[in-house]
């Protein structure tokens, strides 16, 4: 049995949550205040993701900004750090589109949040 | 063969440099740093002593005296703002009131003129914010503002301008007496043979004297350290406001800035190493304690920056000014502490006597220009001169400095002038960008981008004060290595 | 001499969105001045999400938040100069801006909005003894290097202060590859929103050590590393904690400071507690006709905020040179015991726009449970119970004009009771 221990961000209050778990099963959740506690707590030890962004190079020299469409697995954060790594983006380009796709296999893509021109 | 090399980019060393330079003579000045101007130079207290101070008799009361005289018609022609403001030496007892009087007397012994003793309300009445209980002051109006920096820069140009080479990032490793005659200055820039040789090195002035087997002496670096406040204060004190001195000291100030600052400083603490120029806690509280006894009302929330200075305080507690008696053509110019930035222009005239008495000809030279190239500061024009700069040069109308109005025209100036600027900080004596409220967390990396372009260089390369300090570790992705790598905890 | 009838200074958040609604609002002559070569202010450097949850109900992006503003300018042909600095400003609503183009220029007003934010604290603000080297900077440079140059200006980091620019860049430092050793703060709570603290620091198990500054810095050309202590109560360091840290880099995130040069120029008057000028209920300064919005008014931690003050000053600035007639009658609004700062510091209760005000302050310390008093010359209006206070999250407290006009009321004030301490009023 391990136990792990969530900080609550979706209020101020930052409940210090509880959460036992025997292998991939929560077996009880102890000290969340409120129901959406209770949600947050449940996805940050099943599944936690996290939206990434960062910035590409353009071959202009100058880098854009970029994030994935949705959050991806946390534990994928470095990998997907990894695999843009030598991304080269070649303008034009304008906020919303996609400029790299299917990122460290999850499906999600990443697209641009600023433009270039 | 140079005629004369000078070791030392300072305030010493620039300004025998420039005065060398009306001459028909070769002339190289090494300086080990990547800029003029940064050692003792950059970390003082920038006040153009009146010569009260000094025991008459001495190398320090004389020069000061001599320099002082000399300070507003040489910033006239170098273009260097120089502010005539006064020092008040500020008594708070019946004892220190005495000290006043002993000090009136040096002055006039050593020839300081129109010092005079003020009572409590003409003191009041010319620095209101002085503390309550100040009862008395010496008046000497003949104490000005000058910025050290800036000084000795306008020197270097002018120098260089005149035919002085310039040898920066050049550290002297050895000097060697030639058989013949003169010497070689080996340099970590390569070697130089020059007739006569300059030891104008500040705190390592000793160090270069026992290399080149010259006579000993020892140099002490003296810590001062310095606390400076936002612009918006300007005119809380408007003279230079010294406590009654102790014996080893002048004491903490409370002095206005030619650009419109306050600052408080100097403590003074005896240290070992040359190059400590770090602030210490204890430090900043002591001037603090120092700087509130004679202005209660100092705006704390408001410090800007702090930063600490090196006196390079000599064995005999005098200058030493002299040519090597064992070391035919080696000049001795050491120990310069307070008053040097005062003494420097009546130092560098002295030294020039000197190298003559040992057997230097100097012939006028009829190309020499005494005026260095006019320098545009866009914040203390009107107007009608801003509109008029920014048609003929657009760059003036690009305001990189926000905190102190500073253009790219000028940054660019800054680094295509003779002995031009190659860092951050470098431009940053120059123009003033990156000294005001914000500290360059604006300014910096524009400063950073029109460098890289003007040098030619890598933002890379780029650094902040020379070698080593470079502001930019990398490309952004280059520090990923390992693919899924965590976070490495150690 | 140009003549215009609103200028807006600063090409931001709040710039962005005071000039928009302006011009909805059936102003014409509007022109805004940015001294950058793009606009959005700091938004395009802050490239993580976050923003926009209040305003467009999802989670943006700072250069996506700028974008839709920009775009919406763009579209409805709002005048702009780039890479302009506005270097003078009169009571009278003269403005000297300058530009490589068009020279120096002068511009009369008839209105003009102050958008030009706020600055970071630097080390001298907070007197970091030790030495001088390069790799000091404050979090916001350093974010600017990273996203908007490209450039990484350190490997192994140690960051002062916990305020939010510096939590998101310990996240981004690490991301890139490089080490971020510990966040030290003074206080003895986080000075950033919760959310960034979990997201950008226990993420990655950077740790935070509260309770902590940095005491000296070593290395003479590049920073070598930092002496790190913690504090006792009276934020004096303790030297039997001290610690010594190896890095390259030191960060500040130690707080932003509005930029208000040009209102002190004008003569504006300065609310000493948030260094911004004192503006009234429609974001009017002490000059008539002279607004101002967002950092540069206080510091705000969510844009949205920004964008909703903002939105007020442009119609605040729509009325004024439609009807002309200043504000009057005010009411001084002022904080009380646990309350920072207020903002507006006055309000014309006649005048309040939609039938309601919003007052933003800020809590001096963190509480868990408090009770705030909303109380004027003539007595209370009311109060409110409030739960996990922090000085670092703004309270918005909504009133109603008729909880306002008609009671003469002169003067009001808002302040805190911790719940179950005792009277402290």
């Amino acid at each position: 049995m391990k136990s792990k221990q969530v900080t609550c961000i979706i209020c101020p209050k930052g409940c210090q949550i509880n959460v036992k778990m025997n292998g991939n099963e929560i077996v009880s959740i102890e000290n969340y205040d409120c129901k959406r506690g209770l949600e947050y707590a449940k996805n940050e030890v099943l599944d936690p993701r996290r939206i990434l962004t960062t910035t590409l190079k353009l071959s202009s020299g100058r880098v854009l900004p970029v994030r994935t469409k949705d959050p991806i697995p946390k534990k994928y954060l470095k990998k997907a750090m990894f695999e843009l790594k030598d991304v080269v983006i070649t303008p034009p380009i304008k906020v919303g589109d996609v400029v790299a796709k299917d990122v460290v296999g999850t499906g999600i893509d990443v697209i641009a949040t600023g433009n270039a021109k | 063969m140079e005629d004369v090399v000078i070791i030392g980019g300072g305030i010493t060393g620039c300004s025998i440099a420039r005065e060398l330079s009306r001459y028909d003579i070769k002339i190289t000045l090494v300086e080990k740093e990547e800029d003029v101007a940064c050692g003792t130079s950059k970390g003082n207290s920038a006040v153009v002593h009146a010569g009260f101070d000094a025991s008459p008799g001495t190398w320090k009361a004389k020069l000061n005296v001599a320099g002082n005289k000399l300070y507003p018609a040489l910033c006239e022609e170098l273009d260097v703002p120089f502010v005539l403001n006064g020092s008040l030496v500020v008594a708070v007892s019946e004892e220190e009131e005495r000290v006043l009087e002993e000090l009136l007397e040096k002055g006039r012994l050593n020839g300081v003129n129109n010092l005079r003793i003020i009572g409590k309300d003409e003191l009041q009445a010319m620095e209101p914010n002085l503390s309550s209980k100040a009862r008395a002051a010496l008046d000497a109006p003949t104490g000005g503002l000058v910025c050290p920096y800036e000084f000795t820069i306008a020197l270097a140009e002018n120098a260089n301008q005149n035919g002085v080479k310039f040898w920066l990032n050049a550290m002297v490793t050895d000097i060697e007496k030639l058989e013949d005659s003169g010497f070689l200055v080996k340099t970590s820039r390569g070697s130089l043979r020059a007739k006569y040789v300059i030891n104008a090195a500040g705190l390592f002035a000793d160090e270069l004297s026992k290399i080149a087997g010259a006579e000993e002496y020892t140099i002490t670096p003296r810590k001062g350290e310095y606390l400076v406040f936002d612009k918006q204060f300007s005119g809380l004190v408007k003279k230079t406001i010294f406590p009654t001195p102790s014996k080893i000291s002048k004491g903490i100030l409370v002095c206005p800035t030619v650009d419109g600052n306050i600052f408080i400083g100097p403590n003074s603490n005896n240290i070992q190493d040359k190059l400590d120029t770090s602030v210490k806690a204890p430090g900043i509280k002591e001037i603090i304690e120092g700087g509130k006894k004679l202005v209660p009302n100092l705006p704390f929330k408001n410090v800007i920056t702090s930063f600490a200075g090196l006196r390079a305080v000599s064995n005999t507690n005098d200058f030493i000014i002299e040519a090597s008696k064992q070391v035919k053509g080696f000049v001795n110019v050491g120990g310069i502490q307070s008053p040097g930035l005062t003494s420097a222009p009546a130092i560098a005239q002295m030294v020039k006597g000197i190298l003559q008495d040992e057997g230097l000809i100097l012939k006028e030279k009829p190309t020499f220009n005494p005026h260095r190239p006019m320098k545009k500061r866009f914040r203390e024009l009107n107007n009608e001169e801003r509109e008029q700069l920014i048609k003929q040069n657009p760059a003036y109308g690009h305001i990189i400095c926000r905190c102190e109005t500073v253009t790219e025209a000028e940054i660019i100036d800054a680094i295509r002038r003779p002995v031009g600027a190659r860092s951050i900080d470098a431009v940053k004596r120059r123009t003033r960008a990156g000294m005001g409220r914000c500290q360059g967390g604006f300014c910096s990396p524009r400063v950073l981008e029109i460098l890289a372009r003007e040098l030619g260089a890598d933002k890379l390369d780029i650094t902040k004060k020379g070698p080593g300090s470079n502001l930019l570790l990398g490309r952004i992705k280059e520090f990923l290595q390992v693919e899924g790598g965590d976070n490495n905890d150690n | 001499m140009i003549t215009k009838e609103l200028v807006v200074i600063g090409g931001g958040p709040a710039g962005l969105a005071a000039a928009i609604e302006a011009k909805k609002q059936g102003i014409k002559d509007v022109i805004l001045v940015e001294r950058d070569v793009r606009l959005g202010g700091i938004l395009p450097q802050c490239i993580h999400n976050g923003f926009g949850l209040h305003v467009f109900k999802e989670e943006l992006t700072g250069p996506e938040y700028a974008d839709r503003f920009v775009k919406e300018l763009e579209e409805m042909g709002i005048e702009v100069m780039l890479d302009t600095m506005v270097i003078e400003l009169t009571q009278d609503k003269q403005i000297i801006a300058v530009n490589r183009d068009k020279g120096l220029m002068h511009i009369q007003a008839k209105a003009v909005i102050l958008t030009m934010g706020c600055r970071e604290r630097t080390r001298g603000a907070i007197n970091i003894p030790g030495f001088r080297p390069s790799g000091i900077f404050t979090a916001g440079t350093a974010q600017r290097f990273v996203n908007i140059e490209g450039y990484m200006p350190g490997k192994e980091i140690v960051i002062l202060g916990s305020g939010d620019i510096g939590l998101i860049m310990a996240r981004r430092f690490t991301l890139e590859g490089a080490k971020v050793k510990c966040v030290a703060e003074i206080m003895p709570y986080s000075n950033g929103l919760t959310r960034n603290v979990v997201q950008c620091l226990e993420d990655y198990d950077i740790p935070l050590l509260l309770s902590h500054t940095v005491v000296d810095i070593h290395g003479k050309d590049r920073v070598e590393g930092v002496t790190i202590a913690e504090v006792d109560k009276n934020f004096q360091p303790i030297h039997s904690t001290e610690k010594y840290i190896s890095c390259d880099t030191l960060l500040l995130s130690v707080g932003l400071i509005p930029e208000n040069e040009l209102s002190k120029m004008a003569d504006i008057k300065i609310d000493n507690i948030t260094s911004g000028p004192v503006v009234n209920q429609r974001m009017e300064t002490s000059i008539p006709g002279i607004f101002a919005c967002g950092n540069v008014v206080h510091v705000h931690d969510l844009v949205d905020f920004v964008t909703m003050e903002s939105q007020l000053a442009g119609r605040g600035a729509v009325d004024y040179l439609k009807d002309k007639i200043p504000s009057k009658k005010h009411i001084t609004v002022s904080p009380g015991p646990g309350i920072g700062y207020v903002v507006p510091q006055l309000i014309d209760a006649e005048k309040i726009l939609d039938g309601k005000q919003n007052f933003f302050m800020r809590s001096k310390k963190p509480m868990e449970k408090a009770r705030l008093f909303i109380e004027s010359d003539k007595g209370q209006i009311r109060t409110r119970i409030l739960q996990h206070i922090k000085p670092s999250e703004m309270i918005n407290i909504e009133l109603k004009k008729e909880e306002l006009v008609n009671k003469d009321i002169k003067s009001l004030r808002f302040f805190l009771q911790e719940e179950g301490a005792t009277d402290e009023k």
